[in-house]
């Protein structure tokens, strides 16, 4: 868990850095020696140094709890997610990045029933009920953003199809 | 005011109104799932309505999401948003007691009064507060923002340089794109879609919503809903515990309010510390705890209240006073109505309106709560492995709806996982959101004043008021480490 902590802490510090390395070259304002190079380097270095502190703080912990023998208290065997979680896990995140890959070519009416009746699959293990989900929460979406909120949503394979099924 | 009384009559208005107060009683009801994010994940539908049906829909349904936390407090013994947090034992405990009817009533009713107290409070201090505000020149106005970002480290609880962090990181966020005053192209990294800077909804839908399903993917824990029982007569025997602790509805608003209005504090805290007030100064303060109607009086007043009294510095100073009203704020830009001493001015009429439906919102509570307690035992029962690729569903189009662009769904996905991150090692995400909504406004005051001070640091503290602006920023950065050094040096003594 200290690990993880150490990792935050890397990762706040290194976009410390990378606010100050990007905007260092940029030019000052005319008549006075600041410019738009002056509140990302501030930024940059708070976060830097405020990266360093949770860092040691990270590493003062787990002095402590070796010096005392103690368990550092993260989840118990019943408690840690197991592989179905962790596959859980991966199609929550990739799903939208899915739908991004797919929607242009197939289509928002075939992508959606495809990746969330997918996704309630993975998740309630329960086919009719996923599949129902997809369906209905796919037409859901369509009436309210597409023909009412008048969102333009890829149409894909079903181009031709577009105009019998829109009823704007 | 007759002219707003009269916007809020049109027929459109009122359905968005009913329909964003049973979409917030529900998703309030859901345990686990705030208000911040009900309100997010609504903002691309507000997106495409006129302002006024738009911002009346975000009051209400703010207004119902913070009551509706209480449902499940009461009959799960989980609190559905952390606002009711602070009260829950005695709301389960009553439950269990067959006064279930009893614990749901007192809430309602006190949410009710609490949010019309908040709301009146909000509509009679803000415009002389912007009356005040109106002088204040770049100066103050830097160091209110100051003093906003300041406070919502202080209060956001935990270790302060995780508080920080996650200020700094808002603020981050808050640069990409055109620099305010000179208007050149800043951390874009060569990216044309990314110099209109990263948009306010998807980062608001990441941050709020995707954590949430990120953290029932780990957990994948359905909540055993109990089996549907009587609640028992609602109203009956409310009336004699407020007429009974009359003064703890009174110091519930006041303390709402008040702690509402400090930036970063919020509807949470503001029932923790009146419940504190209520057990201290009561003569059962020793059966708090374990199920008493007194008990459920202050906090749930407080907590209705405290949404009020943060939405007066958000509508006259910009500064929201938590995270809920950080997202109120985004909508309110994104309707055109900019926060600010001078929307009481420019746009009095629609402000006034939207003061008039948050007032509205709160009369419509009791009837609306009264249905809504009667349903909530149906709405829980929806299995979350549904519910959580529905949530989903609704956070991809919702980001794109508003952008029209699919990096608008990568930078969902990426600051959700980034909050799903944070959360989980202790970082609070409410002051990312402060810094993200204040960080443009910030940069704009520091720039401009130093431009008009040709570079010259001192001039910020040359007025009087920005003197004391200053000053009070101060203490509050400085008090932690005073503190901590004094009990150092008492615990040496000691020795």
């Amino acid at each position: 868990m200290q690990l993880g902590h150490m990792v935050m802490a890397g990762a706040f510090g290194l976009l410390g850095a990378i606010l100050i390395v990007n905007t260092a070259s940029m030019p000052a304002l005319a008549h006075i020696e600041y410019g738009p190079a002056l509140f990302p380097g501030i930024v940059g270095w708070a976060l830097i140094g405020l990266s360093a502190l949770a860092a040691l703080d990270a590493l003062r912990a787990t002095a402590n709890r070796a010096a005392s023998n103690e368990s550092d208290g993260s989840a118990s065997a019943d408690d840690k997610p197991g592989m179905a979680n962790f596959i859980m896990f991966g199609a929550f995140v990739g799903a939208p990045l899915v739908y991004v890959a797919l929607t242009p070519v197939l289509g928002f009416l075939l992508a959606m029933p495809l990746i969330f009746g997918g996704l309630a699959f993975i998740a309630s293990r329960k086919p009719v009920s996923a599949i129902l989900l997809g369906i209905g929460l796919t037409l859901f979406l369509h009436v309210v953003f597409y023909q009412l909120l008048r969102v333009s949503l890829p149409w894909g394979l079903l181009t031709p199809y577009a105009g019998i099924l829109t009823w704007r | 005011m007759l002219q707003a009384v009269e916007q809020l009559a049109d027929p459109v208005v009122l359905i968005v109104m009913f329909c964003a107060a049973v979409y917030g009683l529900t998703v309030g009801a859901i345990p686990g799932l705030t208000a911040s994010m009900a309100v997010a994940l609504v903002i691309p539908i507000a997106f495409f309505l006129d302002p006024v049906p738009a911002l009346a829909g975000v009051m209400t349904l703010s207004a119902m999401a913070i009551f509706a936390g209480d449902l499940p407090g009461a009959l799960l013994r989980i609190p559905g948003t952390p606002a009711s947090a602070a009260y829950v034992d005695d709301a389960y405990l009553l439950m269990r007691k067959g006064q279930g009817g009893l614990a749901l009533g007192i809430c309602v009713v006190c949410s009710a009064i609490g949010g019309v107290i908040g709301s009146l409070v909000l509509m009679g201090a803000a415009p002389s507060i912007a009356l005040i505000a109106l002088q204040f020149s770049s100066y103050e106005k830097f160091f209110l923002a100051c003093l906003g970002l300041t406070a919502a480290i202080a209060v956001s609880g935990g270790k302060w340089y995780k508080g920080g962090i996650s200020l700094l990181l808002g603020l981050a966020v808050a640069q990409v794109g055109l620099d305010p005053v000179s208007g050149q192209p800043r951390l874009t990294f060569g990216m044309s879609e990314l110099v209109g800077g990263l948009a306010f909804v998807p980062v608001l839908i990441g941050m709020f919503a995707v954590p949430e399903v990120l953290r029932y993917s780990l957990s994948m824990r359905e909540i055993k809903p109990p089996p549907i029982q009587a609640i028992g007569s609602l109203l009956s025997g409310v009336r004699s515990v407020l007429m009974r602790q009359k003064r703890d509805v009174a110091q519930g608003a006041a303390v709402g309010v008040v702690i509402g209005a400090i930036p970063g504090a919020g509807a949470d805290i503001a029932a923790y510390i009146s419940y504190a007030i209520s057990k201290r100064f009561s003569k059962n303060g020793d059966k708090y705890g374990t199920g008493i109607p007194d008990a459920l009086v202050a906090p749930t007043t407080s907590n209705n209240a405290a949404v009020g009294g943060a939405l007066i510095p958000a509508t006259v100073f910009g500064i929201p006073g938590d995270s809920l009203t950080a997202i109120i704020i985004g909508v309110f830009f994104l309707k055109g109505l900019n926060p600010g001493p001078m929307v009481f001015i420019e746009n009095a009429l629609l402000i006034n309106t939207v003061f008039m439906a948050f007032l509205l919102a709160n009369l419509m509570m009791v009837p609306l709560g009264l249905l809504a307690i009667s349903a909530f035992q149906r709405v829980i029962r929806v299995p979350r492995s549904l519910l959580m690729p529905t949530i989903l569903a609704f956070c991809i189009l919702g980001s794109f709806a508003v952008e029209n662009t699919h990096i608008a769904i990568v930078t969902m996905l990426v600051l959700g996982l980034v909050a799903f991150a944070m959360e989980k090692f202790g970082y609070p995400l409410a002051p990312a959101i402060l810094g993200l909504v204040l960080g443009p406004m910030l940069e704009e005051t520091f720039l401009n004043s130093l431009i008009r001070a040709r570079g010259n640091p001192l001039a910020f503290v040359e007025r009087p008021l920005s003197m004391w602006l200053a000053a009070l920023t101060l203490a509050i950065c400085l008090a932690p480490l005073v503190l901590f050094s004094w009990r150092k040096l008492r615990s040496l003594r000691a020795e």
